[in-house]
């Protein structure tokens, strides 16, 4: 069976056509097809040369996978000077994608956490209900698993580029429902935030001012992102087809 | 980490240009796959990784060691085959070679001495 027709040799250029999308995303489209073009063509030759020397198809994949596996090293570092070579080139692009990286990397902390926040209340929530002091299932106590599990979901939609806009929205209400029903359910679990709500003057307006504070953040970053402020970063997608079309 | 000199060339540049320069005598000029086959038949190792060749080849390239060339499509197409990537050492990489073999000549000749004056260390 020649190796071009062979499953583990489809596999592995399967595996190395994945990887070198990944690599080559985000860069000049031009140098990234440049480099996918070549790599196709090595991984062809490579087939051809086995046919010839009678190479068997499992062997000719292992050589494939542990090639592009000591070549990540390089093929990494190759991507960070072509990135860095197009920032040079276009100052404004790389200043902007300095604030992106700065605003996404706030935004990611804050969000992690409001569900973080979450997350602690329903375990003192767990605590208190286990120790009697709270009855079980309180619509308060579900009221913040619901706003903390959509805080889970917001999180995951900001970790993804494409959803990220939607994570944002959805964060603005998971904030405001964390945060507000979190306090409010403290106040009867935590001595201290009882002891701050009685004794902190303004500790009303502070916690509603940190609501709309956290709301407006999540709303700018909505805003900052929205489709015609992120089209500059194209994503380069196209696998090593030429190889596999290639395959008798 | 100490940042290497732009005139010197390393150990994989090196065998680069001289796989190169041998497959350029017979074949006019290289591409990626037979370059790789040279280096391994020619040194006893694995094929060069992918990315340490390329990124190399890349480096090479923009130096001004190597030329580089798409193939003509048509003739891929005839062949039915993806097109490669032809490549040719300049007259700058064949100097740049024989620099670094000078250079090479030297340092060899320099390093029995020092051994010879040592004399054992048992």
């Amino acid at each position: 069976m020649s190796v071009l027709a062979s499953k583990p040799y489809h596999r592995a250029v399967h595996h190395v056509s994945r990887w070198s999308s990944w690599y080559t995303r985000t860069i000049d489209t031009e140098v990234a097809t440049a480099r996918r073009d070549e790599l196709a063509s090595d991984l062809y030759e490579q087939a051809i040369s086995a046919d010839e020397s009678g190479t068997s198809p499992r062997k000719v994949a292992r050589t494939i996978l542990s090639r592009a596996a000591r070549g990540a090293g390089a093929d990494l570092t190759w991507r960070y000077a072509q990135r860095r070579h197009a920032a040079l080139a276009n100052p404004a692009s790389f200043r902007l994608r300095r604030v992106e990286g700065t605003v996404s990397a706030l935004v990611l902390v804050a969000a992690s956490s409001v569900a973080g926040a979450g997350i602690f209340v329903i375990i003192r929530i767990a605590l208190s209900t286990i120790g009697g002091e709270i009855r079980p299932a309180s619509e308060t106590a579900l009221t913040i698993v619901a706003f903390t599990a959509l805080a889970i979901g917001a999180l995951a939609l900001l970790l993804r580029h494409r959803t990220r806009v939607s994570g944002a929205i959805l964060m603005v209400l998971a904030s405001i429902g964390v945060v507000h029903f979190g306090l409010f359910q403290l106040y009867s679990l935590s001595a201290t935030v009882g002891a701050m709500t009685f004794t902190m003057p303004g500790w009303d307006l502070a916690s509603t001012t940190f609501i709309a504070g956290l709301a407006l953040f999540f709303t700018s970053a909505a805003v900052w992102w929205w489709p015609e402020n992120g089209t500059d970063i194209v994503e380069a997608k196209s696998p090593l087809t030429t190889t596999e079309e290639m395959a008798p | 980490m100490t940042r290497r000199r732009p005139d010197t060339l390393i150990p994989l540049e090196v065998d680069i240009l001289e796989s190169g320069l041998a497959l350029q005598a017979s074949e006019g000029n290289f591409y990626g796959f037979a370059l790789a086959k040279h280096l391994s038949e020619h040194n006893g190792s694995r094929l060069t990784a992918h990315g340490t060749l390329y990124k190399a080849l890349s480096r090479m390239t923009e130096s001004g060691m190597l030329e580089a060339n798409w193939e003509d499509p048509t003739v891929a197409e005839v062949e039915r085959r993806p097109r490669r990537r032809l490549y040719t050492v300049t007259a700058d990489g064949s100097l740049a070679l024989a620099k670094s073999q000078t250079e090479t000549d030297r340092t060899e000749a320099r390093v029995p001495r020092i051994a010879t004056a040592g004399g054992s260390f048992a």
